[in-house]
């Protein structure tokens, strides 16, 4: 019998109608783990443990996506398939240059990529 | 286009949205130019799990095995054969499925302990709260104390099993026929199994508009040959 109670007082809450993907970019990095597991880059299991991992991380969130995306990036760059510094550097030229929205964007009424002002913009000292 | 925001209110993380939605911009943009992503097929696998996989299908296996025998027997023996009848795109890899059924005396449900494994082909993608920590702990201390919350109340002599999913099973429930359906077409049936009745959490139950009409006609839809 469990002796902690502490289990019981978290609430579930289910939600009401639910979207499959709360944002585009959740639906992005879905489709690219199960897209490059079929294609035979890693197991599928490989990517299963490097998700429980990232959950069990004692500093871990509860986005479940973002931990989805770390167990991806993790693995390829254990893989040596893509390093982090690759990543990095790839996201430094999409800020200096933001993409343009892509045709295949999913959701019409949305913008593809929010960029919000950098926090203390506009009073630059 | 216009400039609406993505509501932000939901999110709990520790990265804006925004970075995040550029760093999977990032990867998905270098693994395409190394060859390695197709953005087409991309386009398609989000399509499949957003429109086309989900607890629809689910639904249909369950409102088949309680109007087939024969349906039901191969489901019980054989869920991923039974399930390939009908046509349903596969998960992620030659994951076996496993039906659990429900009866009076025995109630399934389902978790998975250390991440988020489910039943793709059948219930499509779990919703956010089978991912929780609150689930995922609560599912396997106090499993009563969350069927409440789905507002099902079992009876006491009532034994639960509670299953944990794993890389090579993925459990579906057979949820119990509720009483007073004899009279339903198994397209109607479907319509009232729940997503959350094939994971455990949750009873199916009889439609209001059935029972009204079964009460209306002093029971003549009850088929009782």
């Amino acid at each position: 019998m469990s002796a902690d109670d502490s289990d019981r007082k978290i609430p579930i809450r289910p939600e009401e109608d639910e979207p499959v993907f709360r944002t585009p970019w959740e639906a992005r990095v879905f489709s690219i783990a199960v897209q490059l597991s079929r294609r035979g880059l890693f197991s599928w299991e490989d990517f299963r443990q490097r998700l429980i991992a990232e959950i069990a991380r004692p500093d871990a969130n509860e986005d479940y996506y973002q931990n989805w995306l770390r167990a991806l990036e993790g693995l390829l760059d254990d893989k040596g398939t893509l390093i982090a510094e690759e990543i990095d550097r790839e996201l430094a030229e999409l800020r200096a240059n933001p993409p343009a929205p892509q045709h295949h964007s999913h959701e019409p009424d949305k913008p593809l990529l929010v960029f919000p002002p950098a926090p203390g913009s506009g009073e630059r000292r | 286009m216009a400039t609406s925001h993505h509501d932000h209110e939901h999110h709990r993380h520790d990265e804006p949205e925004s970075d995040v939605a550029l760093r999977v911009k990032a990867l998905e943009s270098l693994l395409t130019s190394k060859g390695l992503l197709d953005a087409q097929a991309l386009d398609m696998l989000v399509d499949t799990y957003e429109k086309r996989v989900g607890p629809r299908n689910g639904a249909k296996v369950v409102a088949r095995a309680w109007t087939d025998p024969g349906f039901k027997k191969r489901l019980l023996e054989d869920a991923t054969a039974a399930v390939n009848e009908l046509g349903f795109p596969p998960g992620p890899e030659g994951i076996n499925l496993i039906v659990l059924e429900n009866t009076p005396k025995v109630h399934n449900m389902v978790v998975c302990t250390l991440c988020s494994c489910y039943p793709w082909s059948t219930l499509g993608l779990p919703p956010v709260w089978y991912k929780s920590t609150a689930y995922r702990s609560r599912a396997v201390s106090d499993p009563r104390g969350v069927m409440r919350e789905f507002g099902a109340e079992l009876a006491d002599d009532v034994e639960i099993r509670v299953w944990d999913s794993s890389a090579e099973v993925r459990y579906l429930v057979l949820p119990e026929r509720p009483a007073g359906t004899a009279g339903m077409s198994e397209e109607e049936l479907a319509e009232i199994v729940t997503r959350d009745s094939m994971i455990g959490v949750a009873t199916v139950n009889p439609p209001k508009r059935a029972a009204r009409r079964r009460r209306a006609g002093n029971g003549r839809a009850e088929h009782r040959a």
